[in-house]
């Protein structure tokens, strides 16, 4: 579970930092143009203005995809408590009463897994 | 099916172990021993269990980058260990770690690791051998240095170790990887363009114990308080060879013709490296040649299960130590 744990995470931080990269080389990517526009084109076309727009877009929507992420890495961690748990209750069902002896040699915790 | 998924575990921690551990993630692999692929829990009674009848030369086998105990498997589904205990009764066990970290750390790792290992194995244990690959090499040299900085008391039981393919001065494809980068970076930043950083930001991921195999480091102090990403920085203080331990290095070439062999190695570290023939430059320690072999023929990862290997390490265990 603690790996499952771990893959998770492992998605959403992929996600989080992925997205802000490109949030920022898409902004990037554009600020040339715009810049290079705002010297060409009459004063009255308000390409400042369009910029903005464009570069709260570009935010929005990467905002959402990481707010969309981490909604979905919080279900998946209610998930896996669930299942967790539920293991857990379904050992301890099948667990011999403590004064009898094991009926095998008990293998190492795996503290990895 | 289990072993493919520790391997592809294995293989996410050492390219970006440091993160995963640094992030507290389940997918971060602790130092431990490991037997028929499960975690042996290192106390006495679990030790016991798993090896009923413990010998009193034990045999340490630690992997290398990206890797885990499976690749000391022989076609035959032997390893070295269970051919060594088979021909001179000696108790193989295997180190499993994340290769992410910094060498340094790993090496304290193992030194912490071999003295619970002293404590509570069934029987005193009189003999110690370390056998590294690659990266695992490393490793060991740093759990020595430590050991002996520490005293620690496992350090005195071992009299030989055997790197298999260790890289010793490094490796020039990492070297590769930090002068591409930073010329990206360059790049970029002169040009303008938000693409080239990005390459090289995702590129610098790659994990601290990567980046330690630029110049071989085994100290903490050849990281400590340094930007990991500069240009060519060799901050490699000594490591000097333990004097009371033989050091018996295999490097492997794959051509026959001596320049080649120089120059590509065994595809991943160069004849030099793997040899330990440093020079003043290079701020490392030299290897005596005597105890060294060369293998022709043989890729980087054939040195942790080819039979050619396994009989120059059976003729150096009929040696007297």
């Amino acid at each position: 579970m603690n790996r499952w744990r771990g893959l998770k995470s492992l998605v959403v931080d992929a996600v989080e930092h992925g997205s802000r990269a490109v949030e920022h080389v898409q902004k990037e990517t554009v600020r040339r143009p715009f810049e290079i526009l705002a010297k060409l084109v009459p004063r009255e076309v308000p390409v400042k203005g369009i910029q903005e727009i464009h570069d709260t877009a570009v935010s929005g929507i990467h905002g959402m995809i990481r707010l969309v992420t981490r909604v979905v890495g919080s279900t998946v961690d209610v998930v896996i408590d669930v299942v967790e748990r539920r293991r857990d209750l379904a050992a301890h069902d099948e667990a011999p009463p403590a004064n009898e002896p094991p009926t095998e040699v008990d293998s190492p915790p795996d503290p990895i897994a | 099916m289990r072993y493919d998924l520790e391997l592809a575990i294995g293989v996410l921690n050492g390219t970006i172990g440091d993160y995963l551990k640094r992030t507290g993630n389940g997918l971060a692999t602790a130092m431990t021993l490991v037997l028929g692929g499960k975690a042996l829990l290192l106390d006495r009674a679990a030790i016991a269990a798993a090896y009923p009848a413990p010998s009193p030369r034990v045999v340490i086998f630690v992997h290398g980058l990206m890797s885990t105990e499976t690749v000391w498997e022989l076609d035959d589904g032997s390893t070295y260990g269970t051919r060594l205990a088979e021909d001179f009764g000696i108790t193989p066990m295997y180190v499993r770690f994340n290769s992410g970290l910094h060498v340094s750390e790993n090496g304290e790792a193992l030194d912490a690791l071999l003295s619970q290992l002293l404590v509570e194995y069934p029987v005193p244990i009189e003999e110690l051998v370390l056998v590294g690959h690659s990266m695992g090499g490393l490793v060991i040299r740093s759990a020595a240095h430590s050991g002996a900085e520490r005293e620690s008391p496992w350090l005195s039981r071992v009299k030989r170790a055997f790197y298999l393919g260790t890289p010793h001065l490094g490796a020039p494809l990492e070297r590769f990887g930090n002068v591409l980068t930073w010329v990206l970076r360059k790049v970029g930043d002169t040009i303008g363009d938000p693409y080239t950083p990005l390459i090289a930001d995702i590129l610098n991921l790659r994990s601290s114990g990567v980046k330690d195999l630029r110049y071989a480091n085994l100290r903490r102090e050849d990281w400590e308080g340094s930007d990991a990403d500069a240009l060519l920085q060799n901050r490699r203080h000594p490591v000097p060879l333990l004097p009371s331990i033989r050091h018996h290095l295999v490097a492997a070439t794959l051509s026959d013709d001596p320049r080649l062999a120089l120059l590509f190695g065994d595809a991943i570290v160069p004849l030099r490296s793997a040899t330990g023939r440093a020079r003043p430059p290079d701020r490392a320690a030299l290897f005596p040649q005597e105890h060294v072999r060369v293998l022709s023929r043989l890729d980087h990862l054939s040195l942790a299960h080819e039979p050619e290997v396994y009989g120059l390490l059976r003729a150096w265990f009929e040696e007297s130590p």
